[in-house]
């Protein structure tokens, strides 16, 4: 973040009194995360775009209800589209592949924006690279398990089938995995 | 899923949404009861948070950032003429489409012309059983009296606004307006055209948002088939997406089993 730029909950509670420029600042620090985790989900250029404009939209609508002592926007915001994305997996009944057998990275290619904020963009690639980095140092059994939960919306049941082990054995890798991301990215952070 | 111990196991999947409704539903009231659960959820969904961070990021087009500000831009120019505290004349002007709603008012005078019943009953001596039933009465429009002094105060909120609800394809007949102030947890809830349900059934309220519908409150009904409830969520009203109403066994369900005969959007 820039020196002497507003934090991310400043930026909410300006947005809950209508202040559209704390939007479009919000939109240029998350623009390009929110659209890599609908494209990531959906695999679709087209739906991930549309998710995008809902995800900034619902932030317009409802950014009073963001509380910052429950997490950070980020997660708010990702948690917001993540739900829009899956909400389309389920109603149209489609599951692309997740990139599981590349976790380093997507197939899609970073097309930059000669508008956007270039600092920004690159904080973002850093935290992502960060991130993946956590998620690729996983057990892949249990990696696989967080995979099949978050980017492709299958329920506990369904993730049991898809990995021929009991119900158990999916909360326990599920547990480990979080257990173990949150653990690793508190050391990157210190 | 009988232990804390089983429902601890569910507690990773909550945070990953990878929970069925009945499930989630489960989860959700356990956390409800147990702060120490509460935190454990808050650690899973931040490092679940950052789940989402792992995708590689795409610039959006420029013309999704154009769409999103134009849209954003045009809500704002409508929304800052009638902000919140202008909002409370147009309920107001309105309430004569809803007479309904104001349907109490007579109460207190209701109240009072049984007390003079009741000096009358005492005046004769041998009407003792007709003076408890009188003072049972009293008790109950007295608490009736309470709820909609809570009604009223919830409606005087600056910045409530009044939503439209409709009657589903189950009872179309149905109309019902919500009353809420977006950053306020209670809601008044005033339905009319539902049909009288057999003692084994009730009305429950739902509140739904992004992830499921959440028990709000019970509907009771008078013999037209009107009623109003004061609605109360753990969180603003602004965080839901709707409203809904159905029809559901004596004591009430967890999720919604049966059938939805009012719905409406929340929006603000």
């Amino acid at each position: 973040m820039k020196e002497g730029a507003k934090s991310d909950a400043e930026l909410a509670a300006a947005v809950a009194e209508a202040d559209e420029t704390a939007l479009e600042e919000l939109y240029d620090r998350y623009g390009s995360t929110v659209m890599g985790l609908a494209l990531r989900i959906l695999a679709d250029p087209g739906a991930a775009e549309e998710v995008v404009q809902e995800t900034f939209w619902r932030v317009w609508q409802r950014a009073s209800a963001y509380r910052p002592e429950r997490g950070v926007f980020a997660g708010w915001l990702l948690r917001i589209t993540r739900n829009l994305a899956i909400d389309i997996l389920r109603r149209e009944k489609i599951r692309p592949p997740v990139a599981e057998s590349d976790p380093a990275g997507g197939a899609w290619e970073l097309q930059p924006d000669p508008a956007a904020d270039v600092p920004e963009a690159v904080a973002a690639l850093h935290d992502a690279g960060m991130i993946r980095a956590a998620l690729a140092a996983l057990p892949s059994e249990q990696r696989k398990v967080l995979e099949l939960a978050y980017f492709r919306g299958l329920t506990r049941q369904e993730i049991a089938a898809a990995i021929a082990a009991p119900l158990g054995t999916v909360h326990t890798r599920a547990r480990l995995g979080l257990e173990k991301l949150r653990q690793a990215l508190a050391e990157e952070i210190v | 899923m009988s232990t804390d111990e089983s429902i601890h196991d569910l507690l990773p999947l909550y945070a990953l949404g990878a929970l069925d409704e009945a499930d989630r539903v489960r989860v959700e009231t356990y956390l409800e009861a147990n702060p120490h659960a509460r935190a454990k959820i808050l650690e899973y969904e931040a490092a679940a948070d950052e789940l989402g961070h792992a995708a590689e990021p795409v610039t959006p087009p420029a013309r999704i950032k154009r769409a999103v500000l134009s849209r954003v831009r045009r809500d704002a120019g409508a929304r800052r003429p009638s902000m919140p505290v202008r909002e409370k004349p147009s309920f107001f002007s309105a309430r004569g489409r809803f007479p309904a709603a104001f349907a109490w008012m007579p109460t207190a005078l209701s109240i009072a012309a049984l007390l003079v019943a009741l000096a009358a009953g005492l005046w004769g001596l041998t009407l003792r059983a007709e003076v408890a039933a009188l003072q049972t009465q009293n008790a109950a429009l007295a608490r009736e009296l309470e709820n909609q002094r809570e009604v009223l105060a919830q409606i005087n909120v600056p910045g409530v606004r009044v939503l439209a609800i409709q009657g589903t394809e189950a009872r179309p007949g149905a109309t019902g307006r919500l009353i809420a102030a977006p950053d306020e947890r209670e809601a008044v809830l005033i339905v009319r055209g539902l049909a009288v349900l057999d003692p084994d059934h009730t009305y429950q309220v739902w509140l739904i948002d992004d992830q499921s519908p959440k028990p709000a409150g019970f509907l009771s009904i008078d013999e037209a088939g009107s009623g109003v409830v004061v609605l109360t969520a753990a969180i603003p009203l602004e965080s839901f997406q709707a409203v809904g109403v159905s029809i559901e066994p004596q004591g009430g369900s967890q999720a919604p089993t049966g059938e939805i005969v009012l719905l409406g959007e929340i929006t603000y």
